[in-house]
């Protein structure tokens, strides 16, 4: 009889389960509105990465290519990542992110964004023995410090993102690793005002508005992506749902953000406009109309002329070997992200 | 017959545990309701909590250097918490002129949640061990506080009289009534503060760390590990009670009557 009841319990918490557990599970076809035409959730951040977005709206090229697109924003790479595993999204850039995204959801990497990119940096204190030191790395002169004075020093950064990425590289070119530094994780905001408040020796910055500012107050750039000569490239995923049910909706996607994408990069002017309007539909209020012209000459877009010239994922598989190599990632998840990577949406999108 | 009431009750609770496990075994490794990346299921979280007994990916630490970072922090905050608490709360509850000097701040102070204070803690500490502590500190105070306030004012009046009779001073009947009749309520607040330091050490490690489960829960967010969040909140879990054992077992020798 007791057993019975207990059945019954585990019965009743099983259903409840279920009914709870039905809005996790993300799978079928997109949804279509009124007209037919595919919704296409798009993976947004108000950065440079994501601005073809607005030429795709302005020009109206979901519609030109038949679908309705949908902008879901996320502040950074993190969050984004989440969402795709919990089936937030069906495509969209994405930055050092989607480490995570195309191993762990089974995401699929199918164009890289940009061809050159700059925009993270790391800082130092003005009087520290870090910037004494000076340049001490022949092929990388812009690189500040030395295995010394680096030694035993607390670097503040963001686990996870381009600030990591870049925080490692930048120890390991003096021969250094994360067992000799003290590398302190926190959001990429706290990492700023820390810094500011006197905490720390090094930051390491990959929002750009921040590092700027940092740069600004007269905090010297001991790093960086150009500096260190590992410039960032951003990518596009897909979810695997989207690209299993959905694949000539992800053709039509990759049409319009290289018809965008070769609008930017003929113009440049053009390509500031769209990315002030952006970010301004998008709430950011860090930028200037400066800092915009500056992110807009150092950035270039992948389009459809380059969308082969180097290979799709390079740098984001060299991302998750780094990760692997330093220990923070298992190995298995290298392989994971080496299988994901699927050039066949791109190929056809440019037929 | 009460020790067997007692072995009936330590079955049910072992059942309510075990079909807890078996449901979250069904509706992730049998029936597949959530993916895995959402919900891993018992047994690979089990096999996770082992491997991460000695192993450093991602977070750069084994379980057993997180959980000794975490319990220095939590630790700190929790004595330093008491340890204010206790004289705040006693001398709030028996001494008046105290009581109206302290209690507008206090009250205002109790409703800002310890993850508010990060940043004005960052700037006043840095991000040390001070600032977690501190962070961890403002949870424990209220909640040492609030109980040790409740228990003092609970006082029986009656044993008051009795010991003004007999010509205590206020001091006296403090210390020989007023505290021993309040030691539940103490012991209470003590047990809910243990629980404030825990829950505040998650956001004490947001603030800034290199160990910690709280930290380890992020990392782990940040890789999208789910596995290990939830191994981090189940040790969590595990270390929360094993102290609270601890109390329990101190309050059944200080206290008399339990």
């Amino acid at each position: 009889m007791k057993i019975k009841k207990l059945l019954m319990v585990v019965m009743v918490l099983i259903a409840s389960t279920a009914v709870f557990a039905n809005g996790a599970k993300e799978s079928g076809a997109a949804k279509v509105d009124a007209d037919g035409k595919v919704i296409i959730r798009v993976g947004a951040m108000p950065y440079y990465l994501s601005v073809p977005l607005q030429v795709i709206m302005d020009e109206k090229l979901d519609n030109k290519y038949g679908f309705k697109l949908e902008v879901i924003n996320f502040p950074s790479g993190g969050p984004m990542a989440e969402a795709l595993g919990a089936g937030q999204w069906d495509i969209g850039p994405i930055g050092a992110g989607g480490m995570i995204a195309v191993p762990t959801y089974n995401a699929k990497l199918i164009a890289d964004v940009e061809a050159t990119m700059d925009g993270a940096w790391i800082v130092a204190r003005p009087d520290s023995d870090i910037v004494k030191a000076g340049a001490n790395i022949k092929a990388l002169p812009e690189v500040i410090g030395s295995a010394e004075t680096l030694k035993g020093k607390t670097i503040l950064g963001t686990i996870g993102n381009i600030s990591h990425y870049m925080g490692l590289d930048y120890i390991n070119q003096f021969g250094l690793g994360m067992k000799d530094i003290n590398f302190i994780h926190m959001e990429t905001a706290q990492v700023y005002t820390s810094f500011l408040a006197g905490n720390g020796d090094v930051a390491c910055l990959g929002s750009p508005s921040a590092a700027l500012k940092l740069q600004k107050a007269g905090y010297p750039v001991v790093g960086g992506l150009k500096q260190q000569d590992i410039s960032q490239q951003d990518a596009i995923l897909i979810s695997d749902n989207f690209y299993k049910n959905n694949y000539k909706d992800a053709v039509n996607f990759m049409k319009a953000w290289y018809e965008a994408t070769d609008k930017l990069n003929a113009d440049f002017e053009y390509e500031v406009a769209m990315s002030k309007k952006f970010y301004q539909a998008n709430g950011r209020t860090d930028f200037t109309d400066e800092g915009v012209r500056q992110e807009s000459e150092f950035n270039t877009y992948v389009d459809s002329s380059t969308a082969f010239d180097k290979e799709v994922g390079a740098w984001m598989t060299g991302l998750v070997a780094f990760m692997v190599e330093n220990g923070s990632m298992d190995k298995e998840v290298l392989e994971a992200m080496k299988t994901n990577v699927k050039l066949d949406v791109v190929k056809d999108a440019l037929k | 017959m009460k020790r067997l009431k007692i072995n009936k009750f330590r079955v049910i609770s072992a059942v309510t545990l075990c079909v807890f496990v078996l449901v979250w075994y069904l509706v992730t490794a049998v029936f597949g309701l959530f993916p895995k990346t959402m919900l891993p299921s018992p047994d690979s979280v089990f096999f996770s909590f082992i491997k991460k007994l000695t192993s450093t990916v991602p977070d750069g630490g084994t379980l057993f250097e997180h959980i000794f970072a975490s319990l220095v922090v939590a630790l700190t905050g929790y004595v330093i918490g008491v340890g204010v608490g206790l004289p705040v709360g006693i001398s709030m509850a028996w001494f008046r002129p105290v009581d109206h000097f302290v209690r507008p701040v206090f009250d205002f102070l109790r409703t800002i949640p310890g993850i508010a204070w990060i940043p004005i803690f960052t700037v006043w500490l840095g991000i040390g061990l001070s600032a977690k502590a501190a962070i961890i500190f403002v949870g424990v105070f209220v909640g040492t506080v609030v109980n040790v306030y409740s228990g003092i004012k609970q006082t029986n009046e009656v044993h008051i009289w009795v010991a003004q009779i007999f010509g205590a001073s206020k001091i006296e009947i403090l210390k020989r009534v007023a505290i021993p009749s309040a030691l539940p309520y103490i012991f209470t607040g003590l047990r809910v503060s243990l629980g404030m330091a825990w829950l505040g050490l998650i956001a004490a490690e947001l603030l800034a760390a290199q160990k910690g489960l709280g930290y380890m829960i992020q990392v782990a967010r940040n890789f999208g590990r789910s596995d290990l969040v939830i191994v981090g909140m189940i040790t969590i879990g595990i270390m929360g009670a094993l102290l609270t054992l601890a109390l329990e077992f101190v309050e059944r020798r200080v206290v008399k009557g339990i």
